[in-house]
């Protein structure tokens, strides 16, 4: 008997940042076992260790990575996985927003939570599951890694929550905390959402696997280029349930209603993480699955796709002028900026992809230092996050405020900063792909926008304080904070190396 | 074809009448809920929980345990089918298969996932 | 009698929208769990039918795959739900609804 196994495309190095990070993930779940060794410090640190090797192994394997011009194979394990640029690059993009979670652990998970060892090891995990997705040719694997790190982030969502000890009995009350009553709502919306649209999305794939006999993305894409009579009704509707399905973990208008709950409930690092990590990773399967699977029939996905653009960038950005909470008001722009991504897919060209890297690089550092700043600025309970907090920070921390509003004038896409050119990227390549209309639609958004992110400085520097709010600077934090401003400054200052970069990262 | 065409006149008038019945008293009514009218019996006491009665289930986490450690034997057939094609590779491949799930294992036994009560 | 893919494929649908309509309608997490575990069922029927029709594995092992993240996404949420119940007494998803704005 022959062996069955093709052992020639098993690049294990090329899956070298997914290992370390899943033997890291395991090896601070074992380590958590041992009481001494069960603490924020340790365990951070173990993170933080994994963190940066799988970091500089991608940055390696972004180098070595097949591109168009070296000629071999990006497929690898029989084309269940792809190594190239473009997944190497996600694959910094979630590592780097992991630091963010990894340095929350000042205050999350909480001193009496005796669940910590798990907090670090369900973040890699979910990081692991997000390499993965963006790693993913077959929607297969790709559904595999979407439910490891979804499943990860619906415990994760509710970590500040306390959970019972089975001793309860109905008729004794107990008073519970806010943290834990946003919490535990979060994570149950979280989980309910979540396992219904994976439900969604997986009824698609099978009915693409139907409709075209494989589950093989590159295969899905040369079987309907060359047998047109393979694109049936199947397809199209395995095509639309599919988009519903990612619709709903990019929280595109109208599945985002769960969005803003999640986030606000969610512990702050968790919320930071996930405002990317998950849209960063969905977008990069979506990209692959339209841009490699369906480009023959973009006539008829290419309307739904626009259309959700332009509802989300105004839903999102009109949502946020209403929030008083912070937390909410990102939540929102969040689903704001999911809008603006989804021009980069519309726009159908390279440059359309490079510019949504470009702008989840840029996204990622603006996102990561407000939420940080939030994180700084956090309090007890149900105002813990209200943007009242922010009164008068001016006055007492003049650096944070500073760079609070860097981050708000960027997010808004003010020039010279790098939120400006994130936008103007995405713009141009949906100008040049000729579509005009939603580009003006997204500027007036992005004139929406001004209004509550300018709110926030406007708090800060004209306002008087209404009493003294403690807060301290964490050393992780302020890292963060100080390294997300030079990245903003940076990448305002010199865009074109960075979009070099992206443009390098599409393989297709 | 005629008798057929009186009887969709009759159902489509009696569709009619019994929707313009039903949008005038919904539109025409008074409607003055309070939380009492709203709960499902109007007399009594408010119902606390539903009415089968409920017990503590101790072992509902073993039980959770054991749905996940159980439904990954279903790798195991597929293998086990094909274990003289795969040969040393795919019985390596199960090894570290099995080696994760022991690491699960070890890691609840270590929680005090199966401590019974 | 051999059934034909229209069978399989109708079959399914309907599983997956009783499913779906289960999810929408029912006010306990648990029932809801219950109605996307059957959606992802007759996602699996469909999985295998077509896998006889079409000759190939792909729609096995995938069904396969689907069982183990079933399993591993109702875990988790009986184990949220759980947690959720220990502390409230109360299983009713309308009276989680402290985070609004």
């Amino acid at each position: 008997m022959s062996s069955l196994i093709n052992f020639d495309d098993m690049n294990w190095i090329a899956l070298a940042p997914e290992l370390i990070i899943l033997v890291t993930a395991l090896f601070i779940l074992l380590v958590g076992l041992n009481k001494t060794l069960n603490n924020n410090r340790y365990l951070s640190q173990a993170s933080l260790l994994g963190i940066g090797a799988a970091l500089v192994c991608s940055l390696y394997l972004w180098n070595m990575a097949p591109t168009a011009a070296s000629g071999t194979q990006p497929g690898m394990f029989s084309n269940a996985l792809i190594n190239d640029r473009f997944s190497q690059i996600f694959n910094v993009i979630f590592l780097v927003m992991s630091l963010f979670a990894v340095f929350g652990s000042v205050r999350y998970p909480q001193a009496d939570n005796e669940n910590k060892a798990e907090y670090f090891s369900l973040v890699l995990l979910t990081v692991m599951g997000m390499m993965f997705l963006a790693k993913s040719g077959n929607l297969i694997t790709a559904f595999i890694s979407l439910e490891i790190f979804s499943v990860s982030l619906y415990i994760l969502c509710g970590f500040s929550a306390k959970h019972g000890t089975g001793r309860e009995i109905a008729s004794d009350k107990v008073e519970l905390s806010w943290e834990t009553l946003s919490s535990q709502e979060s994570t149950v919306k979280y989980l309910l959402t979540g396992a219904f649209a994976s439900a969604i999305l997986v009824y698609g794939m099978a009915l693409m696997y139907a409709g075209t006999g494989t589950t093989e993305i590159r295969l899905i894409g040369q079987l309907l280029r060359e047998n047109p009579y393979t694109s049936n009704l199947l397809v199209y509707i395995g095509m639309g349930l599919m988009f519903c399905g990612l619709a709903f973990k990019v929280s595109l208008v109208p599945f985002h209603s769960w969005t803003p709950d999640v986030y606000q409930g969610a512990p702050t690092p968790i919320t930071g993480f996930m405002s990317v990590a998950t849209k960063a990773a969905a977008f990069a399967v979506i990209a692959r699955i339209f841009f490699i699977a369906l480009p023959e029939i973009q006539e008829i996905w290419m309307p739904f796709l626009f259309g959700a653009s332009v509802l989300t960038m105004l839903v999102g950005n009109i949502g946020a002028v209403f929030q008083d909470n912070v937390k909410r008001m990102l939540a929102y722009s969040g689903i704001a900026h999911a809008g603006y991504l989804l021009i980069g897919i519309v726009a159908n060209s390279q440059e359309g992809m490079a510019s949504i890297i470009f702008y989840l690089a840029i996204y990622l550092f603006m996102n990561i230092g407000a939420f940080a700043v939030v994180f700084i600025m956090e309090g007890e309970g149900q105002e813990g996050n209200s943007i009242n907090r922010f009164k008068g920070l001016a006055k007492r921390s003049p650096l944070l405020a500073a760079a609070m509003s860097l981050f708000m004038v960027s997010l808004a896409g003010f020039p010279p900063t790098a939120g400006f050119f994130g936008k103007l990227y995405v713009f141009v390549a949906a100008i040049k792909a000729g579509y005009t209309l939603i580009t003006i639609l997204a500027v007036i958004a992005s004139v929406i926008s001004v209004y509550f992110y300018l709110r926030v400085i406007v708090m800060m520097y004209f306002h008087e304080e209404d009493e003294e709010i403690p807060f301290t600077i964490h050393k992780g934090m302020g890292a963060i904070v100080t390294v997300s401003t030079v990245a903003i400054l940076a990448f305002g200052l010199f865009p074109s190396s960075l979009m070099q970069l992206a443009l390098d990262s599409i393989p297709f | 074809m005629t008798e057929y065409f009186f009887i969709s006149v009759f159902a489509i008038v009696a569709l009619v009448v019994v929707g313009a019945l039903l949008a005038l008293s919904t539109i025409l009514g008074p409607r003055n809920p309070t939380p009492q009218k709203l709960i499902p019996y109007e007399c009594g006491i408010i119902p606390r929980e539903e009415a089968k009665g409920r017990y503590p289930v101790r072992f509902a986490t073993i039980a959770m345990l054991f749905i996940i450690f159980d439904i990954e034997v279903v790798f195991m057939y597929p293998w086990a089918v094909a274990l003289d094609q795969l040969q040393l590779f795919g019985l390596i491949e199960m090894v570290v298969f099995i080696a994760i799930l022991g690491i699960a294992y070890v890691y609840i036994w270590g929680r005090g996932g199966l401590e019974w009560d | 009698m051999t059934l034909g893919s229209e069978f399989v494929l109708i079959i399914s649908a309907t599983i997956f929208c009783i499913g779906a309509v289960g999810f929408l309608i029912r006010k306990n997490p648990l029932i809801m769990l219950m109605s996307v575990e059957l959606m992802l069922n007759s996602v699996n029927f469909l999985l295998i039918g077509y896998s006889s029709f079409l000759k190939s594995l792909d729609g096995q092992i995938f069904a396969l795959v689907i069982m183990t993240v079933a399993a591993a996404e109702v875990v988790v949420g009986l184990a949220i739900i759980l947690t959720i119940f220990r502390t409230r007494h109360d299983l009713n998803v309308d009276h989680i609804n402290v985070l609004k704005g």
